[in-house]
């Protein structure tokens, strides 16, 4: 039982199969590793274009309204036109809209999403209040002109009225500093000019009352220029405040769209990375795997090559060249597993085909010692060579050169020919020595002769053989013949006529057969008068008429006792007519006296019959030529008549 | 000039009634915030309207480098702090390095909103040739009975933090004696200059003694310096502001502490228009620490610091770079935190008042050491350009000849540099050349888009992702330099 798992694990079959299972396994493995990952790089890559992308595009928008926003918001504080400013206001107002619905649209949880949701709304605010505080700086701004320009008008007016020149200089300093004030930018300037109209109106008032009065309210009243001034501060630092903390929240703004932006690039930077790291890892496990089966496949070759090429090789050599396997042979050879067993088997099979191929050795020897010292006429060919001879065969072809097939004659090259290609000899071939008048039969055989494949052709004397041959052939013809004859008569018989001609079928001819019946007349008179030796001889003498006017190619019959039967194939009636006349008057003109005849000769009667109809067959002819004898016999004898189908109309023929 | 001589005469007039006066002095405050330290800008406000309210006359003169860094400040230029000065009844603003943070037109631009007159005597637009349009070389203030020049001289250092050599800055004495010289013939009775340290290393007080007063700004404690002249230092969010007594014979010059003065409701309105609807954004919670930090001036500038190894973490984890580095002058909390304490967004644009934005660089071993050489090249001024770093570990000792000073430079991991190249995240003012640092010949490896972010919204969004943070000193950056011989 040990050996036998030993040899299942041993086995070529089992290793060979579970190396390619091992193959197919990978390969199945690698295949579903493949469509496993395909799946999951599907499903990334289309998270990324459904989700992340259409984010980060949102963003772009998201992203492009701050900047709106923060231009708005920059034009607003820096608008001249309270319209304008409304204007812009409606549009920050949309934009926030835009961007909150945009927000909304991407928050998914985000924590800075939420927090960027808080800042814009504080956004609003914020620059509406700024749009508030800027159209009342525009209108203290315009107040504040229409003032300065009335106070610079009174101060022309009264500059004209007054007369004094001291009060003239101040009013003329007056005039300067309200011009300055209208026309400088810089505050710390504007307030010392501010400084120095305080002092000239304070000079003012004491000099010329009236300009004072005048001027004054509306410089220095509520709503005056002073007022209006400060006013215009308060609007202008109010309005640079929320500037700037428009400014900022709009800078956070941005920057928290910065940085989801830049998360949300980087999630996909990342997810994007992570394929690319998957898919290389992919590629590895891969390559791995490919490399993995590759040196299954390697190693399965040479393995093979090990095991079973090269034992093959080795076996073919085994097989081929050597002819014994010897147990060093069998050592090269793993001998549990199939090839080895094979082996071992084989090994036994050549050390049996060796020994007997010995015995054979031997046996030929043996033959051979035989064959040379017997009188056999043998002869050995290699190939077309004459190996050997024996003395007898050598004696047999005396005076000729005997050194290949060649020149042997012709029966012997192809008789050694066929049994070479193993064609089953159906004919012996035969050799007649003209000579010394003797035949003989040449076998050939294939056989080995001094270790070497040759032809043995070996050359039997038959002549007695064939002489007792013809013989027996020669008594077996006369023994045949004498069967069909009769004894006294030596015509044919009427056993030869039911075996032969009564099926006789005519044949290509034009004409059909005739059958010609004859029978001696007065017979048994003749017999009782003159004794039955008599009436042989003279049945033997109507005999050798008949057969004497028989053609060649007609049979004479002796039909029954003194009966005789002429049939002749393709004949005319007139020639049947010619032959049965003949015959009738050959038999008379022996003249051969017949003492109660009324021809007082012996004669004989005929009837006639000739085939008419193709088909019609021989018996009916018969019967035909039966009742045409009746009529002869009926009309004297002596004569013939001839069938003439139902009106026997007939030639009756009386010779005499 | 006929206001001019009406002025003078109207100021001869009163000065028979005056007997004393008051000058106000402070620098270095743009903090908008109040600080635990007692430093608030109403309280200022408040203590200048008391005093202005009092007999004597007063003047409020600002020393500058307030403008920037503030938060608000990266959205506005600096306009609301010119606001809040006018509500501040500053009587002269010395135009000083930080104002110039967003250059020369932006000074221009806020000259007109200005309610005082912005000084700047030493400095000219190299486009021009010409003083800052809307900057006047010195200004004529009447105090009482008096007339008090102000005078301001930078150093030009401007050019190498601010400015990037758009300015020509005059370091001698000559010219500027001149412009005393005019202010004097114009009526001035005492004159005052506003300068900063680094000017009087080129020029020594000694060269300045035609001058009454002279005020430096710092950042630091407030003190008297000399008597004559009167020289104080004075500036930095606390509760000091320098103050000079001027009698009709003697001055004098002494430390005021404003932390419990009550704070001035006008000006906290006018701040409030500034920070009404920023508390959705400041108040936003970070993180909790989970250690105490600290971010003072003097460890940001020579050693590394926790809070700055966190500030510089979160920049090369935004970045993704291999290194980063910023100048320890970018980080100016200048406070401490206990354990426990939760940051919020406003803690954090405190710390990283200039906003600025972060850039990566491709660099070699050779430039990181060049660079991290420049770091501690004035190390012993606890200079701003100290760099704090991540990713990076150096040694250093302040004893050893400039340039020489860099021992030993290896990764996080201890391991020396041999990669061909690295990438760096450092700061936009670095990038510019601040701090004289040389990026001209690098690579500049960052998108635009996210370098349009800024550092403090880049730290805020590192540390929102933790619930507590553990600020800790690693070993980055380590000082060799002997006992005894850490400059001064």
């Amino acid at each position: 039982m040990s050996d036998e798992s030993l040899s299942i694990r041993r086995s070529l079959r089992a290793r060979i199969a579970a190396t390619v299972f091992i193959m197919v396994l990978l390969m199945l493995i690698s295949g579903a590793f493949s469509l496993y990952y395909f799946s999951q790089l599907n499903s990334a890559v289309s998270k990324q274009s459904e989700q992340e992308l259409p984010a980060l595009k949102r963003l772009n928008s998201i992203q492009l309204s701050i900047t709106r926003l923060a231009t708005l918001s920059n034009e607003i504080s820096n608008s001249n036109s309270p319209a304008y400013s409304r204007i812009l206001m409606s549009q920050v107002r949309q934009q926030i809209e835009e961007l909150q619905l945009s927000l909304k649209a991407l928050s998914t949880g985000n924590e800075q999403v939420q927090r960027l949701t808080e800042i814009v709304a504080k956004v609003e605010p914020s620059v509406m209040n700024m749009s508030r505080s800027k159209a009342m700086l525009d209108q203290v701004e315009d107040a504040l002109f229409a003032r300065t320009t009335e106070a610079l008008r009174q101060t022309i007016e009264h500059y004209k009225l007054v007369e004094q020149a001291s009060t003239k200089v101040l009013l003329d300093g007056l005039w300067q500093d309200l011009n300055q004030l209208a026309i400088n930018k810089h505050l710390y300037e504007q307030n010392r000019t501010l400084i120095n109209i305080r002092k000239t109106l304070a000079s003012l008032a004491q000099r010329d009352e009236l300009s004072f009065q005048a001027i004054n309210p509306l410089i220095s009243a509520p709503k005056g220029v002073f007022e209006l001034l400060s006013q215009k501060e308060v609007y202008r630092t109010e309005v640079l405040g929320l500037s700037t903390q428009n400014r900022i929240l709009l800078g956070n703004v941005v920057d928290f769209g910065h940085r989801v932006y830049i998360e949300t690039e980087d999630t996909v930077t990342l997810q994007a990375n992570d394929i690319s790291t998957s898919s290389e890892r992919f590629i590895d496990v891969l390559t791995v795997m490919f490399v993995v089966q590759l040196l299954v496949a390697f190693s399965l070759i040479i393995y093979l090559n090990r095991e079973l090429f090269r034992r093959l090789q080795a076996l073919k050599h085994l097989v081929g060249q050597q002819k014994s396997i010897t147990d060093d042979d069998v050592a090269l050879f793993d001998e549990r597993n199939e090839l080895g067993v094979l082996v071992k088997q084989l090994q036994n099979y050549v050390d049996t085909i060796t020994a007997q191929q010995r015995q054979i050795e031997t046996t030929s020897h043996q033959l051979q010692t035989i064959i040379k010292h017997s009188h056999m006429k043998v002869a050995v060919f290699q190939n077309e060579w004459l190996l050997y001879s024996s003395e007898s065969l050598n004696q047999l072809f005396a005076g000729q050169e005997l050194s290949c097939i060649d020149d042997f004659p012709e029966a012997v090259q192809l008789c050694v020919r066929l049994s070479r290609h193993e064609i089953q000899e159906t004919d012996k071939q035969a050799y007649f020595d003209e000579q010394n008048q003797h035949w003989y039969e040449i076998a050939s055989n294939a056989v080995f002769w001094d270790n070497q494949q040759a032809d043995l052709v070996c050359l039997m004397d038959v002549t007695e053989q064939v002489k007792a041959e013809q013989e027996f052939k020669r008594t077996l013809m006369v023994v045949e013949s004498e069967a069909k004859k009769d004894p006294l008569t030596g015509l044919l018989n009427r056993k030869l006529f039911d075996t032969q001609v009564a099926s006789f079928q005519s044949g290509e001819g034009e004409c059909g057969y005739a059958v010609l019946l004859f029978d001696v007349d007065y017979f048994k008179q003749y017999n009782d008068q003159l004794g039955h030796l008599q009436g042989d001889n003279i049945l033997k003498m109507v005999a050798s008429v008949i057969k004497r006017n028989t053609p060649a190619s007609g049979l004479a019959i002796r039909y029954g006792g003194e009966e005789f039967l002429v049939f002749i194939p393709d004949c005319l009636e007139r020639s049947a007519v010619n032959i049965a006349q003949s015959i009738v008057e050959d038999v008379y003109n022996q003249h051969i006296p017949h003492p109660t005849s009324p021809h007082k000769y012996l004669t004989v009667s005929c009837g006639i019959s000739v085939q008419k109809g193709a088909e019609d067959p021989v018996l009916k002819v018969f019967d035909q030529a039966d009742k045409s004898l009746y009529k002869a016999k009926g009309s004297g004898r002596n004569c013939m008549m001839v069938w003439r189908d139902l009106h026997q109309v007939g030639s009756q023929k009386n010779l005499h | 000039m006929k206001r001019m001589i009406t002025a003078l005469l109207a100021i001869s007039l009163m000065s028979a009634n005056v007997e004393a006066a008051k000058i106000i002095f402070t620098s270095n405050a743009p903090e908008l915030y109040p600080d635990e330290n007692g430093y608030s800008l109403a309280k200022i406000s408040n203590y200048v309207k008391r005093m202005k309210q009092g007999d004597e006359p007063v003047l409020f003169i600002h020393g500058g480098d307030s403008l920037y860094p503030n938060p608000l400040s990266v959205y506005d230029k600096g306009a609301h702090m010119i606001s809040i000065m006018n509500a501040m009844s500053v009587d002269a603003l010395g135009i000083n390095r930080r104002e110039f943070n967003d250059g020369f037109d932006q000074i221009s631009l806020l000259s007109t909103q200005a309610l005082f007159p912005m000084v700047l005597s030493n400095l000219l637009d190299r486009r021009t040739l010409s003083h800052v349009e809307g900057v006047r070389p010195y200004a004529l203030l009447p105090l009482g009975d008096m007339t008090i020049a102000v005078l301001m001289t930078v150093s030009s250092e401007v050019n190498t933090t601010f400015l990037f050599n758009q300015a020509v800055v005059d370091e001698t004495s000559e010219q500027l004696l001149r412009w005393v010289e005019q202010a004097r013939q114009q009526g001035a009775d005492k004159v005052m200059l506003i300068t900063e340290n680094s000017y009087l290393k080129s020029v020594p007080l000694n060269r300045l003694g035609s001058l009454d007063i002279i005020m430096v700004t710092q950042d630091g404690p407030d003190k008297v310096h000399s008597e004559h002249p009167l020289v104080m230092f004075s500036g930095g969010i606390d509760d000091e502001l320098a103050v000079i007594d001027i009698q009709s014979t003697t001055m004098t010059g002494h430390v005021a502490h404003i932390a419990n003065e009550p704070p001035d409701d006008q000006l906290q309105t006018v701040i409030k228009r500034y920070t009404s609807q920023l508390d959705v954004v400041l108040n936003q919670e970070l993180v909790t620490l989970a250690a105490p930090m600290d971010s003072h001036r003097s460890t940001l500038r020579s050693e590394e610091s926790r809070w700055g190894n966190i500030v510089l973490d979160a920049i090369r984890h935004y970045t993704r770079a291999d290194f980063a580095a910023t100048v320890g002058g970018g980080i100016r909390g200048y406070r401490d935190y206990e354990a426990g304490y939760v940051l919020t967004r406003r803690d954090v644009q405190r710390e990283l008042p200039f906003g600025g934005n972060v850039y990566v660089v491709e660099v070699n071993v050779d430039k990181i050491k060049q660079v991290l050489e420049h770091s501690v090249s004035r190390v012993e001024d606890l200079d701003g350009r100290f760099l704090q770093v991540s990713g990076l570990h150096y040694e250093y000792d302040g004893s050893k000849p400039v340039g020489l000073r860099i021992l030993n430079v290896t990764n996080a991991q201890g391991q020396p540099l041999n990669k061909g190249r690295y990438t760096l995240a450092i700061s936009d003012y670095m990038l510019e050349g601040g701090d004289g640092y040389d990026f001209s010949n690098v690579k500049v490896v960052s998108d635009n888009l996210s370098s349009q972010r800024l550092t403090w919204n880049i730290v805020s969004d590192y540390l929102e992702q933790f619930d507590t943070i553990s600020p800790a000193i690693e070993g980055r950056i380590i000082n060799r330099t002997p006992l005894g011989n850490t400059g001064n």
